[in-house]
């Protein structure tokens, strides 16, 4: 190990060992760092907005307004009642409130409604009223969100009822439509055989008439075939009579003319038989002919009747006809306003089984608003790491490089020191190294902490970020020294390093996006030294970048730190000397 | 001296590592035209002058001091010894002639135009003590020690000779803000001790220090010496100055008023002797009213209930004090006869 290193490791185990010894100074600039890490790893582990206040006015509360209040409530919201709007609204400008929601008079779900959320907010709290805003649409949009999701559901209920219900219906619907076909069918059925059915009553085509003629021809007929009966008949027996003359007249035989009269009086007793049945015949075709008489004239009543009857019938035929008719045409109309009715349903079915999207939860927010970050989710600890180390990094810098130089420059050795052969620039070096290694140190324990909260998300680009901690070290303990060198009181210096710290800050985006300042200060603020490392570390942390893609930021960085590192050397050379020796002629 | 493998006695080493062949040449040929006034010297103080803000601290200053020598600079306060002791180290830059100093190789160099090889040369315990109060003795003699180029086992035999010739050696790992005020003196010397200097150089060491630490310290001084270290004391305490250092220059408005040993002075600059009076009444107005008649006292003063009288005839003024004494029924407790001192020949010198 050469001199320059030997004296390097010599004054850097001096200025620990001074650090250490120096309990104030370790406490604030080695713990400090510590403990704002660990309470920021604890304050910052979650993503939600606890502890708003919020206030509430209504005119009237009401079960809706009650359940939003409740919301907020369990949601860890701070919430206070006020009695006036007014009140209300001075409450946040007395800081007792973060915001103040007014609901609108009759704040209630009814027809035809819309409710009304008003909010006032604290625009001069910049930080916090982007959290409060997004906290308290975020519960609105929940609640609103809730009860559209509640209607919703009604709503899709009932719809599915319907659907439901069409289905279930549908069978009968075609039955009655099948029945009504049906009976369509039937009454045309009906009413063509109806209008088959001849319902032409041709009284003469009975014949009646001819029927009497007929009658008359017959019964003339009969009376003149009795006639000619009677007349045979009586010259049957005047035959026989003059056979029977002409018998006994001859010659046969008694006997024989016995047997022949026997003959013809049997013949006689025969003809008179018969003309007794003639007689029977004709009385019997007299009283058939009367009977017969009577019956044709019934008859003829009847068809008279019937003709009557059967004009009646054709009248309710020809009526009955068209009332089928109209009765089809009302089935036709009836049939046609099913068969409507049915591809009403079938549509209304078919357009409820094609909603795809039935869930509420869909129905009222079909297009979810997912707000997804660039990377996985995250605790607002991930997302703030890459400035919160860079700050802590740069105030511990900004703080221990001072001390250490402080601490030399107040320190009676101060002057031993000068007297030793060591060139000034071991000094220099050998303050920075302390700077370094304590703040590495610093940074690994930050890391270890951090990984508490990061998981191994971390570690993907490690390696970056360790280059990167190491340039970021590097650029704020020269930039610590120039300050530590620049004053010559820990006072002063403190000051001073809080005071560049702060603008640092403040030209940075940790207060107000730098996108909000002015291009020419946007400009300045781009060259923050904080900004640059926040942005490279951002980017090698969260988004596990390579550094080399950001070559602009990291060539400004290099920059930096080599202008910083010039800048320290100009002023310990113009300022070592003057330093010991202003405390030297001090005390002399 | 070596440094990094350098010897900076030697020109042709020094020209070999890069320093202007001019500055080598002219830095050796400066020491052989000074060579005449150095010799024997440990240290030759050349003319030299030193202003603040328009303001001459010193003027024309020069010294020689032998090696060995226990040298003592005394003066008014604001005279410019701390200023001198600086320019002696180099610390600061005069305005007009240089600091020479011989090497332990015995070459001669030059404070002004080579500052860093003759740090290793000098100690210097300033007059408040320089080394770090949140480190424990050794700590702070490890320290140095390792600046100033040494060795750990050499920084353990060092630490352990020191602590013990400064007897610290109980206090060895107590931080030395917790010493006493004498003690840090002592660890101040130790600490510019640490590096084995040729020349030791103490800004006013027994400030601030009771008489009894004063003594130790000057012993401690005393050994320092006797290891061969040359010892230059800055000191407003003259009769410390006048007891323990071999040569002494007084320092009055910027300029050496006088260099020389004790004696030397007080021979030059006092004719008086120093009577010490204590009497039983303590009260001393009516022997200096007698006094004053025979016009037998030079001065006189009061100091620690003493009255202090200076006279050129001793003898007669014995004689007068006793009469006068017991003229005004007063005893005489105690009576002293003493040489002139070195303070009161500086004082002279000063008026």
């Amino acid at each position: 190990m050469n001199k320059f290193m030997r004296n390097t490791v010599t004054l850097v185990k001096k200025n620990i060992r001074l650090l250490i010894r120096a309990k104030a100074s370790a406490l604030i600039v080695i713990l400090g760092p510590l403990l704002i890490i660990f309470l920021a790893g604890l304050a910052f582990d979650n993503t939600n907005l606890y502890a708003v206040k919020v206030g509430t006015f209504s005119e009237k509360y009401n079960e809706l307004s009650n359940s939003f209040i409740n919301r907020l409530s369990e949601n860890q919201f701070k919430v206070t009642r006020f009695p006036e709007e007014e009140k209300c609204r001075s409450a946040i400008e007395r800081g007792e409130v973060h915001t103040c929601v007014v609901f609108s008079p009759d704040f209630t779900m009814a027809k035809d409604k819309s409710n009304e959320l008003s909010f006032y907010i604290d625009y001069s709290q910049i930080n916090l009223v982007w959290s409060v805003l997004n906290a308290m649409t975020e519960e609105v949009t929940e609640k609103s969100m809730e009860l559209s999701r509640n209607l919703t559901t009604i709503l899709v209920n009932a719809l599915e009822y319907s659907s439901d219900q069409v289905r279930e219906k549908r069978p009968a619907l075609i039955n009655l439509t099948t029945s009504n076909d049906l009976v369509n069918r039937r009454i045309t059925d009906i009413s063509v055989r109806l209008e088959e059915v001849s319902l032409d009553f041709d009284p003469s085509a009975f014949g009646a008439s001819d029927l009497s003629g007929q009658k008359g021809k017959v019964k003339h007929w009969v009376d003149a075939s009795l006639n000619l009966g009677s007349q045979a008949i009586n010259n049957a027996r005047s035959f026989v009579g003059n056979a029977n003359d002409v018998v006994q007249a001859s010659s046969m035989s008694g006997e024989q003319k016995q047997s022949l009269k026997d003959l013809f009086e049997s013949a006689v007793d025969e003809i008179n038989t018969i003309e007794g049945k003639m007689g029977d015949t004709a009385e019997l075709a007299e009283s058939q002919f009367s009977e017969l008489t009577s019956l044709i004239d019934t008859l003829i009543g009847k068809i008279t009747q019937t003709k009557a009857q059967m004009d009646q019938i054709a009248v309710a035929h020809d009526t009955s006809l068209v009332e089928l008719d109209d009765a089809k045409s009302a089935l036709d109309g009836s049939l046609k306003n099913l068969l409507d009715v049915q591809r009403s349903l079938n549509n209304i079915d078919n357009i409820i089984r094609s909603i795809e999207v039935k869930d509420p939860e869909a129905v009222v927010q079909p297009i979810v608003t997912n707000i997804k970050p660039v990377i996985s989710e995250q605790s607002y600890l991930n997302y703030i790491f890459p400035s919160l180390i860079v700050m802590i990094i740069m105030f511990t810098a900004l703080l221990l490089a001072p001390t250490l130089i402080l601490l030399e420059k107040k320190s009676p050795a101060h002057f031993r020191n000068f007297m030793a052969p060591v060139n000034g620039f071991t000094y220099l070096f050998a303050t920075f190294v302390t700077c370094l290694l304590l703040l590495i140190l610093q940074s690994i324990i930050i890391l270890a902490i951090a990984t508490i909260f990061f998981s191994s998300q971390l570690f993907l680009g490690i390696h970056y970020t360790i280059i990167l901690l190491f340039l970021t070290i590097s650029l704020f303990s020269a930039i610590g020294m120039i300050v530590g060198y620049l004053f010559n009181s820990e006072e002063t210096a403190t000051l001073g390093a809080i005071s560049l710290g702060s603008i640092f800050l403040f030209l940075s985006d940790v207060l107000i996006p730098i996108e909000s300042m002015p291009s020419w200060f946007m400009s300045i603020a781009e060259l923050n030294p904080f900004v640059v490392c926040s942005d490279l570390l951002r980017s090698t942390i969260i988004y596990n970048l390579s550094i080399f893609g950001l070559w602009q930021k990291l060539i400004i960085l290099l920059f930096s730190i080599v202008i910083a590192a010039a800048v320290v050397c100009g002023i310990y050379y113009l300022s070592r000397h003057k330093s010991i020796y202003k405390k030297f002629k001090k005390k002399s | 001296m070596v440094d990094d493998g350098i010897d900076f006695s030697n020109s042709k080493d020094l020209i070999k590592a890069g320093w202007p062949k001019e500055m080598v040449n002219e830095h050796f040929n400066t020491n052989v035209q000074k060579s005449s006034s150095l010799i024997g010297s440990a240290i030759y103080i050349d003319n030299i002058s030193k202003s603040f803000n328009n303001r001459p601290v010193l003027s024309n200053v020069s010294l020689a001091i032998k090696p060995g020598e226990i040298f003592g600079i005394i003066g008014l306060s604001g005279t410019g010894k701390t200023t001198l002791l600086n320019l002696i180290v180099g610390f600061l830059e005069p305005d007009a002639g240089d600091v020479v100093v011989k090497t332990p190789e015995g070459s001669n160099v030059s404070v002004l135009k080579f500052p860093e090889m003759i740090k290793s040369i000098f100690g210097f315990s300033t007059q408040y003590p320089s080394f770090y109060s949140k480190l424990t003795l050794k700590e702070n003699l490890a320290y140095f020690g390792e600046l100033f180029g040494l060795k750990q086992g050499e920084i353990y035999e060092r630490t352990n000779e020191l602590l013990r010739l400064v007897k610290l050696k109980a206090f060895e790992n107590t931080l030395a803000g917790n010493l006493s005020g004498g003690m840090q003196k002592r660890l101040d010397i130790a600490c510019a001790l640490i590096h084995k200097p040729n020349i030791l150089l103490l800004d006013e060491p027994t400030a601030d220090l009771d008489p009894l630490l004063r003594r130790q310290m000057w012993k401690i001084i005393k050994d320092i010496n006797k290891k061969g270290t040359t010892v230059i004391v800055a000191s407003h305490f003259i009769d410390e100055i006048e007891h323990y250092c071999s040569k002494v220059a007084v320092l009055n408005k910027g300029i050496i008023s006088f260099e020389g040993s004790s004696d030397d002075i007080k021979n030059k600059y006092t004719t008086n002797f120093e009577v010490q009076l204590r009497t039983s009444s303590g009260k001393y107005e009516y022997l200096l009213q007698e006094l004053a008649k025979h016009s037998l006292v030079a001065r006189n003063k009061m100091l620690d209930g003493k009255l202090i009288l200076y006279t050129s005839t001793p003898k007669k003024l014995l004689s007068d004090l006793f009469k006068i004494v017991a003229k005004h029924r007063d005893n005489v407790e105690s009576l002293d006869l003493a040489k002139p001192s070195l303070k009161e020949a500086f004082e002279a010198l000063v008026q």
